[in-house]
């Protein structure tokens, strides 16, 4: 579904990633893993078209992404949450929404000649997504005003409903309270049923041993190993890496 | 032909470079574009203008009046319009668009009070210009061009020698750092804005003298400023005075092609070009 | 008389009512600080009063004055797309002073300070607008259709887009939005309409030069967009109304012209600051002003 080949990123002196190179399978949750500074987030950023490779290829299904600027990668299929939440504050839950289901709303002179209200089809489509992540109560509520929990449920909500074939996530349990973490971890489960992929980084190992199938460690820039939970957990070199300082 | 241009250049550079210094101090220090800057250039001028050609005072001492009241106009704007509204943590962009209304309401004052005829200070009579090798330079300009030498050593001086210069220089780098070891910012903010403002009056009695006075030069002025700025890296008081000193070479070569009403807008033109050179690949897609 | 005064007001209202709403669109639902407005604006009053003086009629030069201005806006959008705040605020002002310098220098067409005489007023089918009241009606006319236009755009899932894209662009790229489209977009239509109020502009005073078009033009319609406040298409008619009547009791305390110029101009720009002091999101303000 992914694969990256031989990627790499230097800032300065800094090899942030160096000769990186794993896939990830289709309908499986992969974690990638890795002491902080190993370049995880660089390597988002290269994926979703944020930052530039310096080289190497990326592929999202069979097709080269490489270098593409974001909202191209975006429709070719991806889908992404931050660490930070990155919502539109002066819109409304629903707005945030409308915005990521489709790309009608590009559509100048259909929006112009007002031929594009929003269907009720989507309108359903958005009410089930905001189900799903419990916030269907206040569609109209402005996202600036939200709590950081709920922000980050909105965010989450709306990647799932961007259209996408591949969902990454960065950190999605990140400084969230145990309550809203089962929430998280319970609407993952039910994306891997629903047969999405889905990559993610995370630094709560805990987290990433419950919902991951396959797992990538990352250090210093380069993938140290790959393999399935139990694997990873009894690998010398991931241990090296993450007790080696 | 050539060496004249170099001249013109140098004293285009030499009077921008008075403007950009101050300009640039003021951006190290308060993080902000002072659109108002050209404006305590262009009243200082006026203040010359009103004590020595009106009033009739001692030349020196309009002078000196008119360096201390451009000190206290860039003061007094920094405490009364900038200083509320980074209490209440204004973006850059509403300092900006404040600085401009500031400008705005400087430069209607001085069309009220003094009209909108082009004035003179007539302190140095038209005076014969040297020559040497064909180009011509006029002893005004000599003037000019070492005052601001002297300046901008004593500039240098005090950035690095004197303790208010090294507080200077610590708050430019970080303010909260700066703060932190004890330095209180809004006291350097204040002395930033004392020290470039008084460049700015001297620049603008120099400009006096060797242009005309019209009540908008001071837009004209802090664009150039700006400009000199970006492109000698801005924040930076040496990169200003490099970048004015291209900035005047610019265009005083660029007439050599062009006809010259477009010499202002050869400034926008490389103001525009270095904007796009500096912001891609530095700021990229993120948000500043 | 005082009906002529009259009259003559709300003209001016109409005409400032479309340029700030169309500034409102980029700056407000975009976040585009764009300080060249007032080139749009003169831009659309050149182009219309150079095609009336060869005899286009009007409504073909008021169409034209708006897509000129509609062109550059792209051509502006080019360059400045990845600049952000201050620097886009300054490069946009830098293009204020650029089509200022060429309306200055390109004597052969524009007649430099000279500006261009005898503008004719306008006939629409067969109708002359010769009269003040008959070109209040047409003004209002315009205003009216603008701020509709505006107003669907605004609200439209294209204008929600801008807005996205305004409160967090790299978000929008991400959910696939093209940005640098929803910019250049904003950017031209609101060129757009701004060359139409400088057209209307043109034909109503029948008489341009390049002073009438300084950024010291820039300071109302500013003022309007800030005091009526960002994301507020009813909040900045509202402006529109307030801040091009505040000044007139100046004319009737009996100062000279010369002083009633700098003195409007004093008043906007205290207006301005007071208000960003005071109550940056001016008065029915959506979004912050960053």
């Amino acid at each position: 579904m992914l694969k990256l080949e031989k990627v790499k990123k230097y800032f300065g002196g800094i090899k942030a990633v160096d000769g990186c190179s794993f896939a990830i399978a289709p309908k499986k949750i992969t974690a990638l893993i890795g002491p902080n500074g190993s370049g995880k987030t660089t390597i988002f950023n290269l994926i979703s078209g944020i930052l530039k490779c310096d080289s190497g290829r990326i592929f999202l299904g069979d097709k080269n992404i490489t270098n593409l600027s974001p909202h191209k990668i975006s429709n070719l299929g991806l889908s992404r949450v931050f660490q930070q939440a990155h919502l539109f504050d002066n819109l409304s839950i629903e707005e945030n929404m409308s915005i990521a289901i489709d790309n009608e709303d590009m559509k100048f002179v259909k929006n112009l000649l007002g031929l594009n209200r929003i269907s009720k089809e989507k309108k359903q489509k958005i009410k089930e997504a905001l189900n799903k992540v419990g916030l269907e109560k206040s569609p109209q509520h402005l996202c600036g005003e939200l709590s950081y929990g709920q922000k980050r449920l909105v965010e989450l909500a709306r990647a799932i409903i961007n259209p996408h074939r591949l969902l990454i996530l960065d950190e999605p349990v990140a400084g969230v309270n145990p309550k809203l973490r089962e929430k998280i971890i319970k609407i993952l489960k039910d994306l891997e049923k629903a047969g999405e992929t889905v990559l993610l980084i995370e630094h709560d190992m805990n987290f990433t041993f419950s919902v991951a199938n396959r797992i990538v460690v990352m250090d210093a820039g380069q993938v140290i190993a790959e393999g399935t939970p139990a694997n990873i957990k009894n690998n010398k070199q991931v241990l090296e890496a993450y007790l080696g300082d | 032909m050539f060496l004249q241009l170099l001249i013109n250049s140098l004293i285009a550079g030499a009077i921008y470079a008075l403007v950009a210094s101050g300009f640039s101090l003021i951006y190290s220090t308060c993080k902000f574009v002072h659109f108002a800057h050209g404006a305590v250039v262009a009243f200082s001028a006026y203040i010359a203008y009103l004590l020595f050609s009106i009033w009739g005072l001692n030349f020196w001492l309009a002078v000196i009046l008119a360096i201390i009241f451009g000190a206290f106009l860039g003061w007094l704007i920094n405490v009364l319009v900038y200083r509320p509204l980074r209490r209440k943590k204004s973006s850059s962009v509403i300092l900006l668009i404040a600085g401009f209304a500031t400008l705005i309401i400087l430069e209607s004052l001085i069309l009220m009070f003094f009209g909108a005829d082009v004035k003179t200070i007539d302190f140095i009579q038209t005076a014969e210009g040297l020559e040497f090798f064909g180009a011509i330079i006029t002893p005004l300009q000599i003037v000019i061009v070492i005052v601001s030498v002297i300046l901008f050593i004593l500039l240098f001086l005090l950035m690095k020698k004197t303790r208010i210069g090294k507080a200077m220089r610590a708050v430019a780098d970080n303010t909260e750092v700066a703060e932190i070891v004890g330095i209180s910012a809004e006291r350097i903010h204040s002395w930033s804005f004392i020290i470039g403002s008084a460049i700015a009056g001297i620049g603008g009695i120099l400009i006096g003298l060797e242009q005309n006075l019209e009540p908008t030069m001071g837009t004209n002025l802090v664009i150039k400023g700006f400009t000199a700025a970006i492109i000698g890296g801005i924040g930076s008081v040496p990169g200003a005075v490099l970048g004015s000193f291209l900035l005047g070479a610019a265009e005083n070569f660029g007439i050599w092609y062009l006809p010259s009403g477009y010499k202002d807008a050869i400034a926008f033109v490389i103001l525009f070009i270095f904007l796009l050179f500096r912001s891609q690949g530095i700021l990229g897609i993120k948000k500043s | 008389m005082f009906s002529a005064y009259i009259i003559h007001l709300l003209i001016l209202i109409g005409i400032y009512m479309i340029l700030s709403l169309s500034l409102q669109l980029a700056m407000g639902y975009s976040g585009l600080l764009n300080l060249g407005h007032v080139a749009f604006y003169a831009i659309g009053a050149y182009v219309s009063a150079l095609l009336a003086l060869a005899g286009v009629p009007f409504w073909i030069c008021i169409i034209l004055a708006g897509l000129v201005a509609m062109l550059f806006g792209f051509l502006l959008a080019i360059p400045t797309n990845k600049l952000k705040g201050d620097y886009l605020a300054l490069a946009t002002l830098g293009f204020t002073f650029v089509v200022y310098a060429v309306t200055l220098n390109w004597t052969d067409l524009t007649r430099g300070p000279l500006g261009l005489p005898g503008i004719p007023k306008p006939v629409l089918f067969g109708i002359s607008f010769s009269d003040n009241l008959h070109f209040l009606f047409l003004t209002i006319t315009i205003a009216i259709i603008s701020y509709l236009i505006i107003k669907q755009i605004a609200r439209s899932p294209f204008g929600k887009a801008l807005q996205a894209a305004r409160d967090d662009e790299l978000a929008a790229e991400i959910l696939g939005k093209n940005t640098f489209k929803l910019k250049s977009y904003s950017l031209a239509i609101s060129a757009f309409f701004a060359g139409i109020a400088g057209s209307l502009y043109a034909h109503y005073i029948t008489f341009i030069d390049p002073s009438s078009f300084t950024i010291m033009q820039l300071i109302p319609v500013l003022a309007i967009v800030i005091i009526g406040g960002l994301a507020s298409l009813e909040g900045t008619l509202l402006a529109a109304i307030i801040l091009t009547l505040i000044p007139e009791p100046l004319r009737f305390i009996g100062f000279p012209s010369s002083i009633i110029g700098p003195a409007r101009q004093i008043i906007y720009a205290l207006i301005l600051l007071l208000i960003l002091i005071f109550r940056p999101r001016g008065f029915f303000g959506k979004v912050k002003l960053e």
